[in-house]
């Protein structure tokens, strides 16, 4: 699993960062942390963060810190990420984008630390798609601004836009159940595994909604059901079962969302991709208070 | 020992309400037998009359039977008598009310997914399976430890009959069964205490339960608005209600009943 945590300088992405470090303690997957230099042109980027020039607000310095924080979550010694080290080297990837490269740990898995210069939205999206991301974990305003580095539209052209899953975070607040809608059969398995992962880190409840149309529910989407159904429940997880017509998905979906974490599984052959056309999904993500996870 | 009547298809539901029946069977006395109709005018017309329609009758049985076989290969449950469903073929109500009628079941089971529209409960409960159905339904919503109870009772009703009913099914059963005291209101937090002792009602409950060796529990009352109260009860393995055939929509059991996401068994006034 591939997870590429966009960052930036606010305080919701400490808490991303957290999450995030428990989420890999648990799935060992390959992290990248990013942070995005908005106000410098790609040319200008490794100038710009150079601990000479810069102070402790450039963005390379500020995902040193993070680095750190993710660090911190592990054991010195069981870590698969390395071990705390101080000092880096920034090297230029190519034009506009810079790594931070620490000393050679011969880690198990790697944590990954970038910095790339340019429209926030859009260096995510190439990034994740140049590492082959699973997961874009990102963090924003809670509420119904969802600002990113000051942006009210970032999280919504990441989530219209990406290719993987987006899990957009709102609130350090842990959901008491997860509420997963599904109304197609295509469902990877990672995003199954995924959702295992986020059922046990919050230690939630996990609720599988059927989404129907004016027929009711399809049988390929029962049969899904309960395959993951039976997935969940061979591994002692607390899955419930419901179903929802598609008119009335939108309401729902607030409703939930108050309380819940609220998943979307949304594939190519997806009605849901249809009731959200990308539009409303972006508007559906910035306009939720709490966060919202889209699987594909 | 007592027996009840499971309606089984291919579906999801079938499969939760099987396994949870399952559970229950370590739990409870019981015999279940499984039943399958097939519904005539979804498998399109018969070719044509007599023997001709006969013959077609026979081979969609027998497909169906392949089918409903299958699947209960598939869900691995322990009980053996169900390895032999019973497929008729006709109109899924009128031949399961000839059934239930006949074959004297002590209640009937099925599987049915919770929505979010508690209309589509009332749509349930007020079928005309329902309606005329001889014996308490057990609606399996989802798959949940079948371990603990919560029996329903308000103040204003007679219960007797109703725990006369329960107490023959859950007879020496090894569920622990907690005694709720409802109230509705429209208050916006529940309101949860413990009943006092000068609740006869309750006390004569708790007594039924004692002598038909019954595990009784806690003993609650609980205020409050019925889908507040709904949530609470998630905790229970299964909710036990009486409900009038006639119950009308606005009726707070029916919208307790359906945003409940136990299972429930319903008994009928």
């Amino acid at each position: 699993m591939r997870i590429l945590v966009a960052l930036d300088k606010n305080p919701y992405s400490d808490y991303v960062v957290r999450l995030v470090a428990e989420l890999a303690g648990n799935t060992w997957a390959h992290v990248t942390l990013l942070g995005v230099e908005t106000h410098v042109s790609p040319g200008e980027l490794l100038d710009s963060q150079s601990a000479k020039t810069a102070g402790e607000n450039a963005v390379a310095a500020v995902l040193d810190t993070y680095r750190e924080a993710f660090l911190g979550f592990f054991g010195e010694t069981d870590s698969p990420y390395g071990r705390h080290t101080s000092g880096y080297k920034l090297i230029q990837e190519k034009k506009g984008v810079v790594n931070l490269v620490y000393p050679e740990q011969h880690e198990r898995k790697n944590l990954t630390v970038k910095c790339r210069a340019g429209n926030a939205s859009r260096e995510i999206l190439a990034e994740a798609e140049q590492i082959e991301a699973d997961l874009i974990v990102i963090g924003c305003d809670p509420g119904t601004d969802c600002k990113w580095e000051g942006h009210a539209d970032i999280c919504g052209k990441i989530v219209k836009n990406a290719n993987c899953s987006v899990f957009v975070v709102k609130e350090e607040k842990k959901p008491r159940m997860i509420d997963c809608c599904l109304d197609h059969d295509t469902v990877s398995q990672a995003s199954i595994e995924l959702i295992n992962q986020l059922v046990t880190l919050y230690h939630a409840d996990l609720e599988i909604i059927g989404v129907a149309d004016a027929k009711g529910l399809k049988s390929e989407v029962d049969r899904r059901m309960a395959s993951i159904l039976d997935y969940y429940v061979s591994r002692n997880i607390k899955a419930w079962v419901k179903v929802v017509d598609g008119l009335s998905l939108n309401s729902i979906i607030a409703q939930a969302a108050e309380k819940n974490l609220v998943a979307m599984w949304m594939g190519k052959e997806s009605f849901l991709d249809k009731i959200f056309s990308k539009q409303r999904l972006g508007k559906l993500v910035t306009s939720a208070e709490s966060s919202v996870l889209i699987l594909r | 020992m007592i027996t009840g009547l499971i309606s089984i298809n291919t579906n999801l539901g079938s499969s939760i309400a099987l396994r949870y029946a399952n559970e229950l069977s370590n739990k409870i006395d019981m015999r279940l037998y499984d039943i399958h109709v097939v519904d005539a005018k979804k498998s399109g017309s018969s070719p044509g009359f007599g023997w001709v329609q006969k013959t077609w009758e026979n081979a969609l049985i027998e497909s169906k039977s392949e089918e409903i076989r299958q699947f209960l290969d598939m869900e691995k449950v322990e009980l053996p008598f169900l390895k032999t469903p019973k497929i008729l073929i006709g109109d899924r109500t009128e031949k399961l009310l000839d059934e239930l009628q006949t074959g004297q079941y002590a209640f009937f089971l099925e599987g049915a997914l919770p929505s979010f529209n508690p209309n589509d409960f009332y749509r349930l409960v007020h079928s005309r399976l329902y309606r005329l159905m001889p014996c308490p339904v057990m609606i399996v919503k989802n798959l949940v430890p079948a371990d603990n109870a919560a029996l329903l009772l308000d103040q204003d009703s007679d219960h007797r009959d109703f725990i006369a009913q329960f107490v023959k099914i859950f007879n020496n059963a090894r569920v622990k069964v907690d005694l709720i005291d409802l109230k509705f209101s429209k208050t916006k937090d529940l309101v949860i205490g413990e009943t006092e002792s000068r609740d006869l009602h309750m006390k004569n409950a708790d007594d039924a339960l004692k002598q038909s060796n019954v595990t009784s529990g806690a003993q609650k009352t609980i205020e409050g608005a019925p889908d507040k109260i709904a949530e609470c009860l998630r905790e229970y393995g299964l909710i036990i209600s009486f409900l009038k055939h006639k119950s009308k929509k606005n009726n707070p059991m029916i919208e307790l009943l359906g945003r409940v996401p136990s299972p429930v068994l319903i008994f009928w006034r």
